[in-house]
């Protein structure tokens, strides 16, 4: 009796203090950086703390893995949608405060200084200003170092469509206050409209060249087409910008392969993830930019969000303690010159889905993707340990398989190129016998109807 | 008061599963107010969820579905509470009823409170200043609320032990009587013979034996007293008194052996004060100051002067 209130006391108490211990991680802001920090280490760290990585909470997540194991690229995204919050949790005591700050709009508005160079117009200053340093002066930032210079902790541009190039000042409140708080921050604002991915390029390069102190970081934001723009410019001058922020994003380019990518954070709409060769390219920026030594671009330097109806109103504020994180990793990366800016080694990839060009039967063509069925009816499988791969396995390509055991081209075949040619030789063979199929393996009907759709896409991309 | 109050929670769990049938056979039928009250708990936000969410719906669930497991979320409550009350009613004391009554408001609370602090903790949900301080104001409500009356019951229940243990002690007066009693009780038992069953007899201990027959001799004696006397209780106890004073002593070879050291020990305690100031010998008159010796000299003639009329009167009443 006395072991077990011993136990009942222990569980209690220990209960009582990770209740207590999370409500400070959720509160308090200094305390969320304090265990982050405690976590990850200092900026520029590349090994987590020892100790505390026993532990389970929520820094030591690890991201969704990039294998062939998954079937659809949908449902990798909406494990990296979890995984983003969940690192990202340490985060949520700084947007409350955003959010509040955005609630709450301020008849008297602070009024910062305003610059105008060429052609871009409206450059918000945070007001900030420091004696230069001898390197500095030497590279002409400066006349003499007597001579305080202007600067900011990194330059937020947000890209705005060409055809609203004369309509900035009409802004809601809630824009303005937003801009307010990054300059507060001590984070130049401007707007910028782009044409092209030339015209934004050179806009970039002259903005660092004007205002060196203040473009030393730059955060790039973009919506719908303009994101398109952004990805393009960065895929060929990848050192141009240190964060992207795409939302919505209408296309993508290529991930550009050097060995410090920017840090990439992209917010997809729900209907958007039907779009596969989108969420595939998006998911490969994602994956470049984790792909670092360093401890923090690792955990948080690429991330998705999946944005609803109901989501949608708490992720306009995600970005911020992540633009915090961006800034604070390449302060420290400059103050060492740790930064790298070499070209990534060729690296031996695994064969992905995406390049696969095929004629697909594009009449009996389903309307949307059934992932849930999918999901339900991939439980109700019987598992087999010998299975190399567990991606797009259903009776069908097991029976096919166990035909042709001898066949080495069949064994060396993925299931996801079978399940194409069986289901493309059955439906030669007409209607009723893919309806026969249809009920003997729903598995394999449903794996078949989904990876024609992405067929389709993927060839559309092409064209 | 008991029946009172057995009907009063029989009559309120009546009451909550009346109000479950209306509520269902209402919804059946299509009552806009309570359909419209339902959606009105959809929409309306605690701490930034709404209380769909907040008892498990997802966010990309329809009105639909929030109404039902709204509807099933009451019903369920309505229920468990209703039976509750049934069981409350069933209780003898007042006091356990108000204890389950407690408990009924102290586990569902802070469970609610611990589960809205975890989903806090674990979801991705923002919170405003006037979320916060929502938040807050119900932490603290409940915090008190559970304390108060985990305390109270846990309190009522040490103070009501406390209460009761000093009326179970029994006083020095109480053993007495209750010696005596049985002393009478065995004489009497003995007198009337091997009436009790052997087989009894060899069950229960002596130590029961003998509160059995104290009882017993109670609740015989007791009923004669009560004829007596009339309804009057404080009348029967002086009068028991009058007849242990009427009823001889017993001898002690008419004792038991313990019980006859037990009452010889009694005679001594009884006696020793009277014999301390008998054997204290009076000072002598050439110890004592002058005047003092002149204070004993008059109290010694006073006392025998009393001590005249005493064996005076017996005289007188020889006489008469």
């Amino acid at each position: 009796m006395r072991i077990f209130i011993g136990a009942a006391i222990f569980l209690t108490s220990a209960f009582c203090i990770f209740l207590i211990e999370g409500i400070c991680f959720r509160m308090v802001e200094k305390y969320a950086i304090f265990r982050l920090e405690s976590s990850w280490g200092t900026k520029n760290s590349k090994n987590f703390n020892k100790y505390l990585s026993f532990l389970p909470i929520n820094h030591f997540a690890q991201p969704p893995k990039v294998s062939s194991e998954i079937e659809f690229s949908m449902i990798r995204a909406i494990e990296e949608d979890k995984y983003a919050a969940e690192i990202m949790s340490f985060g949520r005591p700084q947007r409350d405060d955003y959010a509040e700050f955005i609630k709450n709009t301020d008849p008297n508005r602070k009024s910062f200084q305003i610059k105008d160079l060429n052609h871009i117009r409206g450059l918000m200053l945070p007001g900030l200003k420091r004696f230069p340093s001898d390197e500095e002066v030497a590279k002409g930032w400066a006349g003499r170092q007597r001579d305080q210079i202007e600067y900011a902790k990194a330059l937020f541009i947000d890209l705005k469509p060409f055809s609203t190039a004369f309509s900035f000042d009409e802004k809601t409140d809630n824009e303005n206050r937003a801009n307010d708080y990054l300059l507060e921050q001590g984070i130049a604002f401007l707007d910028l409209p782009v044409q092209g991915v030339d015209s934004l390029v050179s806009d970039l390069r002259m903005l660092k060249k004007n205002y060196p102190a203040v473009c030393q970081k730059i955060i790039c934001r973009a919506t719908g087409k303009e994101s398109e723009i952004l990805l393009g410019s960065c895929s060929s001058n990848p050192f141009l910008v240190n964060m992207i922020i795409v939302d919505c994003p209408k296309g993508y380019s290529k991930v550009p392969q050097v060995e410090s990518a920017p840090w990439f954070y992209c917010m997809l709409k729900k209907q958007d993830l039907k779009n596969i060769t989108l969420v595939d390219g998006l998911l490969d920026w994602v994956t470049a930019a984790r792909e670092s030594s360093y401890t923090y671009p690792s955990k948080i330097g690429g991330l998705m969000r999946i944005k609803d109806n109901y989501s949608a109103k708490n992720l306009t504020s995600f970005h911020i303690p992540l633009i915090n994180q961006c800034i604070s990793f390449f302060e420290s990366l400059e103050s060492e010159n740790a930064r790298s800016f070499e070209l990534k080694k060729t690296i031996d990839k695994e064969p992905t889905n995406q390049n696969l060009h095929r004629s697909v039967n594009i009449e009996a063509l389903p309307q949307a993707l059934d992932f849930s069925k999918i999901k339900d009816l991939q439980s109700e499988l019987p598992k087999l340990e010998s299975i190399q791969s567990k991606a797009f396995d259903c009776k069908m390509v097991r029976e096919y398989r166990k035909l042709h055991e001898n066949d080495l081209t069949i064994a060396q075949t993925q299931n996801r190129e079978l399940i194409l040619k069986i289901g493309a030789n059955l439906e030669q063979m007409g209607f009723d016998v893919m309806q026969e199929v249809r009920k003997k393996d729903p598995l394999f009907y449903q794996f078949y109807q989904s990876l024609k759709i992405i067929e389709v896409q993927s060839n559309d991309s092409l064209k | 008061m008991n029946s009172i109050s057995r009907a009063f929670f029989f009559s309120l769990g009546t009451v909550m599963f009346l109000v479950l049938g209306l509520f269902w056979v209402a919804l059946a039928f299509d009552f806009s107010a309570l359909e419209n009250f339902l959606l009105h708990q959809c929409n309306s936000l605690f701490i930034g969820f709404t209380i769909p969410q907040i008892l498990g719906a997802e966010f990309d669930h329809s009105v639909v579905e929030q109404v039902f497991r709204l509807k099933i979320v009451y019903t369920v409550v309505v229920v468990l509470y209703g039976a509750l009350f049934y069981f409350v009613g069933t209780l003898k004391t007042k006091w356990s009823s108000l204890q389950y009554l407690c408990f009924s408001i102290v586990i569902p609370l802070s469970s609610f409170l611990l589960y809205i602090w975890v989903k806090l903790i674990h979801e991705d949900h923002i919170l405003l200043h006037g979320d916060k301080v929502e938040l807050f104001q119900f932490t603290i409500i409940s915090f008190i609320t559970v304390i108060g009356l985990t305390f109270l019951s846990i309190k009522k229940d040490q103070s009501s032990f406390s209460n009761t243990l000093p009326t179970q002690i029994p006083s020095v007066d109480d053993l007495k009587n209750d010696f005596i009693d049985s002393t009478e009780t065995s004489l009497a038992s003995d007198s009337k013979g091997s009436d009790k069953d052997p087989g009894i007899k060899s069950v229960i201990s002596e130590e029961e034996q003998v509160k059995e027959e104290i009882s017993s001799g109670v609740k015989d004696e007791t009923p004669d007293i009560k004829g007596a006397s009339g309804d009057d209780e404080s009348e029967p106890k002086e009068e028991a008194d009058g007849v242990e004073a009427d009823l001889p002593s017993p001898t002690q070879e008419e004792l038991p052996s313990d019980e006859a050291v037990l009452q010889q020990e009694d005679e001594q305690e009884f006696v020793t004060p009277d014999s301390d100031e008998d054997e204290l010998p009076p000072p002598l008159m050439d110890e004592l100051p002058a005047d003092l010796a002149d204070l004993q000299v008059d109290k010694e003639a006073e006392s025998r002067e009393p001590a005249e009329t005493d064996q005076t009167e017996p005289k007188k009443e020889t006489d008469s």
